[in-house]
C-alpha cells in the first residue's frame, strides 16, 4: 500500500498499446528497465499495461523502434492534480493559510490543567496569571515557567509550592497552600453543638461530646443538643472539655406564603421566526448578517453558542452563535386558582430548597385561595435536615469542676 | 548433439508453483503472448506455456513470471 502511494507521488498512466510486435515492444521495455505493470493482452493486437510518468518518458525510442503506439487512457497521482489545480490560486491560498494556522494555533496553550491542593485560592492564582498575560491562546514559548514561579510565589503568601509545566498545548499548573490546623482542633476551640432550627429529632450521630437530648425530643433553635463537657466515667477518669462534633437529622416545618396575580399578560407569537448567525473567535464576534437592529416591536431572543470540541478537555476558541428572534404580541388573560396551584407550589417548594442546607422535603400541605384578584398559597413544607451547628463554649480548663481528694481513713 | 539441460536454457531457471504460477530467472525473451499460450526464449530452448487466463506479472531483464492456470509445459528446440 505504501509502495503504491510512493508510485501514486510519481504519477501513474494506464496506456493502450496497439502494434503487430507487441512481443517485441516487452522485450525491449524489459531490456530499457521500462517497468509495465499489470499487462494485460486485450487483443492480438493490442495490450494495456500502467507504467510510471518517468518511464513513460522513456517510452518514446521504443515504440519507435516496434512501430507500435502509444495512447494514454488515465492519468493519475500528484503531478496530474498539481497540473489540474495549478491556476486555482484560491485553494492554494487556503492551503496555505491553514498550513499557517495549524503552525500558529499549534504554538500557543489551548488547555490549562489545575491541580490545586486543598488551601489553595485557584480565583487568586488565575488572576494572577491573567496579569501575567497567560491564559488561553498564550504563546508556549512567551511563557518562562520560573518567572510565573517566582511571581506567584511573591505575590501569594498562603502558597507553598507552585510548578507550572508547558507540554505542547496544555499548561499543568501544581498548587499547594501551608495547611494551618483545622479550627476544631486548636487547644481552645472548645464547641458545642446547638440546634439551627425547631425541630423533632430523628437521627443522632454523636463524634464528641455529651448528648443532651435524645431520638425522638423536639428541640428549639439555640438548644444545646450536644454539650461540651465530658463527665468523668471512673477512677482514672476525669472531667474534661472536648470540642463536641455531631450530626442531628431531624423534622422540621417551614410556613410560606405565595402569591400570583390572577391577571396576566400571554404571549402569543406572531410574524416569521428570525435566526441570526456569528462566529466568535475568542473575544472577536464576527456577525454573519447586516443590521442588527430589533425594530419589530415585542421578541424573544434566545442565543445558542456551540462549541467546537476536540475532546472533553480541548475546546477551540471558535464558536458558532445563533440568534432566534421570536415577535409576539401580548394579551390579558384570566386565569383560575388552580391553574395556578401546580406553579405555586413548585414555588414554595424551591424556595424552601433554598432555605435548608442538607437535607429534602418529604411532603406539604397546601391550602389554596383566590384573595383581591390573586391566587394565594400557603403552605406548611414538612423537611427532613440536618439541624447541627457547632458554636464556640466560653468555657476553658479553669471553669471545669475541681475534684477534691478525699482524706483517708485512719484505722 | 547432446546438451545438458541448464546450458540449453542459458542459465535461465525455472521455478513453478503447481499449476498456478511460473517463474524464469535469467535472459528472457517473449516470443508469443496471448491468454493460452506464451512462449519465452531462454537461451537456445524457447519454453512453451499454455493453459487458461495466463498473463504476465512481471517482466524485467531478469525475470519473468506467468500467472494463470497452467495446463502444459514444453521445450521447443530450434527445429520446432
Amino acid at each position: 500500500m505504501v509502495a503504491g502511494w510512493i508510485r501514486l507521488a510519481g504519477g501513474m498512466l494506464a496506456i493502450r498499446v496497439r502494434g503487430a510486435e507487441l512481443e517485441r515492444f516487452l522485450n525491449l521495455c524489459a531490456r530499457e528497465h521500462i517497468t509495465l505493470r499489470k499487462p494485460e493482452r486485450t487483443d492480438i493486437d493490442e495490450m494495456r499495461a500502467v507504467i510510471s510518468l518517468k518511464d513513460f518518458y522513456r517510452l518514446a525510442q521504443v515504440k519507435k523502434r516496434t512501430r507500435c503506439r502509444v495512447h494514454i487512457m488515465q492519468r493519475r497521482g500528484f503531478p496530474f492534480l498539481f497540473q489540474k489545480l495549478r491556476r486555482r490560486y484560491a485553494l492554494w491560498a487556503g492551503l496555505l493559510l491553514m498550513c499557517f494556522a495549524c503552525y500558529e494555533l499549534s504554538t500557543r496553550i489551548w488547555l490549562i490543567d489545575t491541580n490545586f491542593e486543598q488551601g489553595v485560592d485557584a480565583y487568586a492564582v488565575m488572576q494572577e496569571l491573567e496579569q501575567l498575560n497567560i491564559g488561553i491562546g498564550t504563546k508556549s514559548a512567551q511563557i518562562d515557567a520560573k518567572a510565573v514561579k517566582l511571581h506567584m510565589m511573591t505575590e501569594l503568601d498562603e502558597l507553598k509550592y507552585f510548578s507550572v509545566n508547558v507540554d505542547g498545548n496544555t499548561m499543568e499548573i501544581q498548587a499547594a497552600a501551608i495547611t494551618e490546623p483545622p479550627e476544631n482542633e486548636t487547644p481552645n476551640g472548645i464547641h458545642d453543638v446547638v440546634a439551627l432550627k425547631d425541630g423533632i429529632i430523628e437521627k443522632m450521630s454523636v463524634h464528641r461530646g455529651t448528648e443532651q437530648c435524645s431520638i425522638g425530643d423536639a428541640v428549639i433553635q439555640g438548644q444545646i443538643l450536644v454539650d461540651a463537657l465530658v463527665e468523668k466515667q471512673g477512677q482514672l477518669d476525669e472531667t474534661r472539655l472536648e470540642d463536641a462534633n455531631a450530626d442531628i437529622w431531624a423534622s422540621t416545618r417551614y410556613y410560606t406564603t405565595r402569591k400570583i396575580a390572577l391577571e396576566a399578560d400571554k404571549k402569543y407569537k406572531n410574524g416569521k421566526v428570525k435566526r441570526r448567525y456569528a462566529v466568535c473567535f475568542g473575544k472577536t464576534r464576527i456577525n454573519l448578517f447586516f443590521n442588527s437592529s430589533l425594530t419589530e416591536g415585542n421578541c424573544d431572543r434566545i442565543i445558542t453558542t456551540e462549541e467546537i470540541r476536540l475532546n472533553d478537555y480541548l475546546v477551540l476558541p471558535v464558536s458558532l452563535c445563533c440568534e432566534t428572534i421570536l415577535p409576539y404580541t401580548t394579551k390579558a388573560v384570566l386565569h383560575d386558582a388552580e391553574e395556578l396551584q401546580a406553579k405555586l407550589e413548585y414555588g414554595a417548594k424551591r424556595s424552601v430548597e433554598q432555605q435548608i442546607g442538607e437535607g429534602n422535603i418529604p411532603s406539604m400541605d397546601a391550602d389554596l385561595r383566590p384573595e383581591q384578584d390573586a391566587a394565594v398559597l400557603r403552605s406548611v413544607i414538612w423537611c427532613y435536615e440536618q439541624i447541627a451547628e457547632r458554636v464556640e463554649d466560653g468555657r476553658t480548663e479553669a471553669d471545669l469542676p475541681q475534684d477534691t481528694e478525699e482524706p483517708q481513713e485512719e484505722q | 548433439m547432446e546438451q545438458n539441460f541448464p546450458a540449453c536454457l542459458g542459465g535461465t531457471s525455472i521455478q513453478m508453483d503447481g499449476n498456478r504460477s511460473i517463474v524464469m530467472t535469467g535472459r528472457c525473451a517473449i516470443l508469443l503472448y496471448s491468454k493460452e499460450e506464451m512462449r519465452v526464449r531462454c537461451g537456445k530452448l524457447i519454453v512453451r506455456v499454455t493453459g487458461d487466463g495466463l498473463e504476465l506479472r512481471t517482466l524485467d531483464e531478469d525475470e519473468l513470471s506467468i500467472a494463470g492456470l497452467i495446463a502444459e509445459v514444453g521445450f521447443l528446440t530450434g527445429e520446432g
